[in-house]
C-alpha cells in the first residue's frame, strides 16, 4: 500500500538517531553534565498554579551545603550530592539500597515563568523551587459590562 | 517501603532509611520482641493547582526488620536528618568483642 510522504516523519527519526548517539558518546565520556554520568536520579515533581510553577525535588540525606540549584537558560538543574555519614566497609553491609554520590536533574522551564526571582526552600529531604508566573501571563479578569 | 542500609560496626548495628516528604511526628519506630517496625506517614502537600509531571508517591513507609538476639533494644536510639532516619542499634556488652588480657 503506498503511504502519503510525512517529510516531519523522516525529521524526527534523524533526531532521534542523533538523541541516540549523543547518549552512546556520553556513556563512554561522562560528565558532570551529563544526566547519564550520575549515581542515582530524585525524583520530581511540577505543578502549575494560577501564578506559579511549583516543583519539588526528593533529595533525601543530602545536605543544605551539598545542593545546588541554578538558572541555565530557560531550564533549571538541580544538583548535588549525597554522602555517607559513616566509612564503613562494604562486607560489613547486610543491606545497601541506598545510592550514593552526584546526581544532577534538569527541568525545563515554560516561557511564562520568569526565572529570575526563583526561590527555594529545603525541608525533610524535600527541595521546593518556586517561579513566579510573568505578570503578563496570569490569568487577568476583566468585567464585561452587559447593556 | 523505604530504601535501607544496615551495617554493623564493632559496638552496634546502623539502620538508615530513606523517607523524604516525612514529618518528624509522622514517623514512629517501634520494638516488639525481637521485631523493629519502621513507619514514616508522608501526606501530600496541598497544592491547587495543575500536575504537569509527577514522579513521587505519597502514602506510608513501612518496614520491619528481625533483631538479631545480640542487640540491646532498650538503647536503641533515632535520629531524624533531611528525609532519612537513622537508627543506632548498640550491641549487648557481652556481644562486643574484647580482648583477653594474658597473664
Amino acid at each position: 500500500m503506498l503511504k502519503k510522504w510525512e517529510p516531519f516523519d523522516e525529521v524526527e527519526e534523524l533526531l532521534r538517531t542523533m538523541d541516540e548517539f549523543s547518549k552512546a558518546l556520553a556513556s563512554v565520556f561522562p560528565t558532570r553534565e551529563t544526566e547519564l554520568a550520575v549515581s542515582w536520579t530524585p525524583s520530581v515533581e511540577v505543578y502549575e498554579k494560577d501564578d506559579s510553577l511549583v516543583i519539588r525535588a526528593e533529595v533525601p540525606g543530602v545536605s543544605k551545603k551539598d545542593l545546588k540549584v541554578e538558572i541555565i537558560d530557560d531550564t533549571l538543574r538541580i544538583s548535588g550530592e549525597r554522602k555517607e555519614k559513616d566509612e564503613v566497609k562494604r562486607e560489613n553491609y547486610y543491606r545497601s539500597e541506598i545510592r550514593y554520590g552526584s546526581f544532577c536533574r534538569t527541568i525545563p522551564i515554560p516561557p511564562n515563568f520568569d526565572t529570575s526571582k526563583v526561590e527555594a526552600t529545603f525541608k525533610d529531604g524535600i527541595l521546593t523551587v518556586t517561579l513566579p508566573k510573568r505578570e503578563e501571563a496570569k490569568p487577568k479578569t476583566v468585567e464585561v459590562k452587559v447593556k | 517501603m523505604p530504601r535501607v542500609d544496615v551495617y554493623e560496626t564493632d559496638e552496634k548495628v546502623v539502620l538508615v532509611a530513606e523517607m523524604p516528604g516525612v514529618k518528624k511526628e509522622d514517623l514512629k519506630v517501634e520494638v516488639r520482641d525481637n521485631l523493629l517496625k519502621v513507619r514514616g506517614e508522608k501526606k501530600p502537600v496541598e497544592v491547587e493547582g495543575e500536575e504537569v509531571s509527577g514522579e513521587i508517591r505519597y502514602g506510608v513507609y513501612e518496614r520491619s526488620f528481625v533483631l538479631s538476639p545480640v542487640l540491646d533494644t532498650t538503647k536503641i536510639e533515632a535520629s531524624y536528618e533531611n528525609g532519612m532516619l537513622y537508627l543506632t542499634l548498640p550491641k549487648k556488652e557481652e556481644a562486643k568483642p574484647r580482648e583477653i588480657e594474658i597473664k
